[in-house]
């Protein structure tokens, strides 16, 4: 055993397990035995974080599960255990970090329902599975967690399973997720057939076997963009975002845990760990990486518009979370330097998303209704709540020194690295639409006049530690990125492989000099047989995934988001516009946003004129022509059956009969052959 | 004298064979049987098999006939003689025996028996011997073994058929 | 020779038996079929033995155990149908029916 990283996933499934079995009816116990598995897997994720701290070697415990050696892969075994190392730690610390948190506010929360027992013990099941999808080491054992926490997400969102609208939202999560999952699988088997391996840590070593010509030849960049299918299917961005705003169906905690902090990053984790694909498929004729951007990019924006109309408190959320994670794909797909910014808006979003989400849940707890125009003046009924939420909608509007200023200016600064100037300003105007919106529905629901009806109450202990735990760190986790040695990039960035723009594009240059190359010609291959040009190397910039004070970016950056939260106070504090002079003024345009664009009824129109009138078309083949078939050959055994039966009439002397004709063509057969 | 002979049993037996499967009464069935089986004794006769022409006067005729007529009696059902003792497969039986008999008798007649090596003396008969001493040389000495399970061979077929046939004790 | 005579004489005994065991209504009748089978064989054995292997005396010994061995199964067969007519009233064969679909 090289570290304790296996206990990590298995308390919260311990404790899962002891409530299965003992506990399931008890509500008064069982939230506490769910409580505490999820505190221990903190408090064990702690001390493996602190580990590795001045020691940053990846460690890894395996143990072999399927050997497929042999035949067109060779060597290759499927391995099961766990991967240590900063980027796993940080995202062990985070999960279990915010589980907890979540459970304790969950104590409060779902005090008086009636499925208590079963709502911890799926909690506790699905922080099983994210722990086990952070620390899986290969791609096998992750795409079966990433499956799991699908499973786990659709039980919860389904958790009020009595409403017809949380089966449709738990059913769409799944199916949708499906999609893109299919896509992710497919890429897993590419690259395994081509890399002979699914180790995380073996793929920089061996992403030069990839083939760049030959008969069998892939580009490389389609597999890395079928592996971003999970991501895009996970982490919600569009085209398969539609999931998630309806995934508010579900219990509030559940939209902090899993629809916020820990699943929906679970793509982006999935891009950092193969980065180096993403990286290699620069070279290749497929630039994944600008597709990556684009899509992380167009979600961001295209979330931030609708998240300014909506009313429900929730899907604001749930908007923003959605332009949020195209922001950190958008990072993702800048370059190696965005591996880094995106992970760091990931740790940091993870705060003040749960934060806002829980205080939404306090306030929704507090009011008994989603509904923002239903709020107002709540600052003084709910003071903690109203506070927590104020430090996490200036987090997220990217107000210097709060965490989400340092992530965004990352982010920004990746993009300019990475030359992606159009993707810069689009950031940057999802940067003053996010303050705008997210101050929006704060002035709404706590400033103004109060409500006519209701007697909100501050929320109690369980629910509002949480917040104020939380809030403190959308605050100070943002330092951690503070320029210094053993700061939050030093820990967690993309190396690029020594070599690798040389290789590839050395490689590259020969194959095409080449043109006659039989086979699959692999990129290390063709190297080895002809000497290195000298180095066109691309130096990673070393320092460039640590923050800096460069003015350039983060002066505009925090003036756009305080442009954002000074129209948000001149409409909804002021009263200076009126919103719905905009709307009437903004007409048709309005509608479409309102409408989410629409696409919901898009799919919907798809699935029943294409898909469903091809399956019908197929179950028609089904039903008539194989089981037809197979009918038919029933019936043809019966017919002959019933007709062959009538030979044996009880008649023995017929069956003499019988006897002695074959026994005169026997006769004449040996008379004739015979002699 | 010997042709005569033949030809002359030969005919009969074939005509009272006929008879026998084609007779509407079965009592004179069995004794158009009774009469083919004496004439076949007369065949044996003539090929110098003289113990099996008494065995088969002894046996079939004697007892076989005999069960057969006590068969016919102890069956016998009333207004039997308008019956007809043919059933439907009549034509498709005549069309097979004949073409079966056809073909046998080709094959038979159409091989060449010359050919045929003959085969080895009876082990421990002499040539002095009539043909009733070497048969009973034969059955005591080389035979011994088929002729004691033939022995137990009849016991079992007395026991069964007392069996079959007796009433149920009630 | 008057071995194929012999031959051609049991052959047709053989296919009347035959046409005997096949068209005979009556049960007993069918086994005095039987029986013409049976001596049709006996004659060819006989015969063999005294055309062909003139020296031994194989064809007389088969053709007494085949005697003996026609007698025993005329007796169980005719037990069988004594007691079939007992339970049924009629030893017609197109009546022992029942062994069919």
């Amino acid at each position: 055993m090289n570290s304790l990283t296996y206990l990590v996933p298995l308390l919260p499934l311990a404790t899962f397990l002891v409530n299965l079995l003992f506990f399931r009816k008890n509500r008064h116990l069982a939230p506490y035995i769910a409580v505490g598995g999820v505190l221990a897997a903190f408090i064990v994720s702690l001390s493996l974080a602190a580990r590795l701290l001045d020691n940053t070697a990846p460690l890894v415990d395996e143990i072999r599960w399927l050997d497929v050696s042999g035949g067109v892969l060779g060597n290759f075994t499927i391995k099961v255990g766990t991967l240590l190392d900063p980027l796993c730690a940080m995202m062990l610390l985070v999960v279990t970090g915010v589980s907890t948190l979540v459970h304790i506010y969950s104590l409060g929360y779902m005090h008086d329902e009636p499925g208590v027992a079963r709502f911890f013990m799926y909690l506790n099941l699905f922080t099983f599975s994210m722990l086990g999808l952070v620390v899986s080491p290969n791609l096998y054992q992750m795409y079966i967690f990433w499956e799991l926490v699908g499973l786990c997400s659709y039980l919860l969102i389904g958790f009020y399973y009595e409403k017809k609208s949380a089966n449709d939202a738990c059913k769409k999560a799944f199916v949708v997720n499906r999609v893109g999952d299919f896509g992710m699988f497919l890429g897993i088997l590419f690259l395994t057939y081509y890399l002979s391996t699914a180790d995380f840590l073996a793929l920089p070593g061996k992403i030069g076997n990839w083939p760049i010509a030959g008969p069998a030849w892939l580009p490389l960049g389609v597999v890395a963009l079928l592996l971003f299918c999970g991501a895009v299917g996970k982490s919600a961005q569009f085209p398969l975002h539609i999931w998630l705003p309806d995934a508010m169906e579900g219990p509030t905690p559940v939209s902090a845990l899993i629809h916020a902090a820990t699943m929906v990053a679970a793509g982006v984790y999935l891009v950092a760990r193969t980065y180096v694909v993403f990286d290699a498929a620069l070279f290749s004729s497929v630039n994944a990486s600008q597709v990556v951007a684009w899509v992380g990019g167009f979600t961001s924006i295209f979330a931030a518009t609708i998240a300014c109309t909506q009313y429900d408190i929730k899907r604001v959320l749930a908007y923003s979370t959605l332009s949020q994670l195209g922001y950190m794909v958008m990072a993702l797909g800048a370059g190696g330097s965005g591996v880094g910014a995106g992970s760091f808006h990931l740790f940091t979003h993870a705060f003040f998303k749960a934060l806002l989400f829980l205080g939404a849940g306090s306030v929704i707890h507090a009011m008994h209704t989603n509904d923002i125009r239903e709020m107002g003046g709540l600052w003084k009924k709910l003071p903690i709540t109203g506070t927590t939420f104020f430090i996490a909608c200036l987090a997220i509007a990217g107000v210097p020194p709060l965490a989400g200023f340092f992530s965004k200016d990352e982010i920004l600064m990746a993009l300019s690295e990475g030359h992606m100037v159009k993707l810069y300003w689009l950031a940057s105007g999802v940067a003053f639409m996010t303050a705008f919106y997210m101050f929006r529905l704060f002035l709404m629901t706590f400033t103004g006049s109060e409500p006519a009806h209701g007697h909100p109450h501050e929320s109690p202990i369980s629910m509002t530690f949480p917040l104020m735990v939380l809030a403190v760190l959308s605050v100070v986790a943002g330092w951690s990125s503070l320029p210094s040695e053993k700061n939050f990039g030093h820990y967690i960035h993309y190396e690029r492989p020594a070599g690798l723009a040389q290789q590839w594009e050395g490689a590259k240059s020969l194959a095409a000099a080449h043109p006659e190359a039989q086979g699959t010609v692999k990129a290390h291959e063709l190297l080895a047989a002809a000497p290195l040009t000298p180095a066109k190397e691309e130096a990673v910039k070393e320092e460039s995934h640590q923050f800096q004070w460069h003015a350039e970016i983060w002066i505009p950056a925090t003036l756009t988001g305080l442009a954002g939260i000074l129209l948000a106070l001149l409409m909804y504090y002021f009263k200076v516009f009126s919103p719905a002079r905009v709307v009437s003024a903004l007409g048709p345009v309005y509608t479409l946003v309102y409408n989410k664009y629409y696409v919901d009824e898009a799919y919907a129109w798809i699935v029943h004129r294409v898909y469903f009138v091809l399956s019908r078309g197929i179950a028609w083949f089904d039903r008539h022509v194989v089981d037809g078939f197979m009918n038919g050959l029933a019936f043809v055994s019966q017919v002959s059956g019933s007709v062959l039966k009538r030979v044996q009439n009880g008649q023995v002397q017929a069956y003499a009969l019988v006897f002695a004709l074959g026994l005169t063509a026997l006769l004449v057969f040996v008379k004739n052959v015979l002699f | 004298m010997q042709n005569i002979a033949f030809y002359l049993s030969a005919v009969l037996i074939l005509w009272c064979a006929l008879r026998c499967v084609s007779s509407p009464y079965i009592f004179r069935s069995a004794l158009y049987l009774a009469a083919a089986l004496s004439l076949t004794a007369v065949q044996y006769v003539l090929m110098e098999a003289y113990f099996v022409a008494v065995v088969q006067i002894l046996v079939y005729v004697g007892a076989v006939i005999i069960l057969i007529v006590f068969a016919v009696m102890l069956t016998a059902q009333l207004g039997e003689g308008n019956i007809s003792q043919s059933n439907s497969l009549a034509l498709p039986g005549f069309l097979v025996a004949g073409g079966f008999g056809w073909g046998l008798v080709a094959l038979l007649r159409g091989f060449d028996w010359t050919k045929v090596t003959p085969g080895p003396a009876t082990p421990g008969a002499l040539s002095t011997d009539s043909n009733i001493m070497a048969i009973g040389r034969a059955l005591t000495g080389d035979y011994v073994y088929p002729f004691e399970i033939i022995g137990l061979l009849l016991f079992t077929a007395l026991i069964g058929a007392v069996l079959i046939a007796r009433k149920d004790p009630q | 020779m008057n071995l194929i005579n012999t031959l051609t004489l049991s052959g047709i005994l053989f296919a009347i038996g035959v046409y005997g065991l096949v068209t005979r209504r009556n049960a007993v009748g069918v086994l005095m079929a039987t029986e013409l089978l049976l001596n049709s064989v006996n004659l060819n054995l006989v015969a063999f033995n005294h055309y062909l292997h003139p020296a031994g005396l194989g064809g007389q010994m088969f053709t007494l155990f085949t005697i003996t061995v026609a007698a025993a199964e005329a007796t169980v067969a005719l037990a069988l149908v004594v007691a079939l007519f007992r339970a049924r009233r009629s030893v017609m064969v197109e009546d022992i029916n029942q062994l069919k679909w």
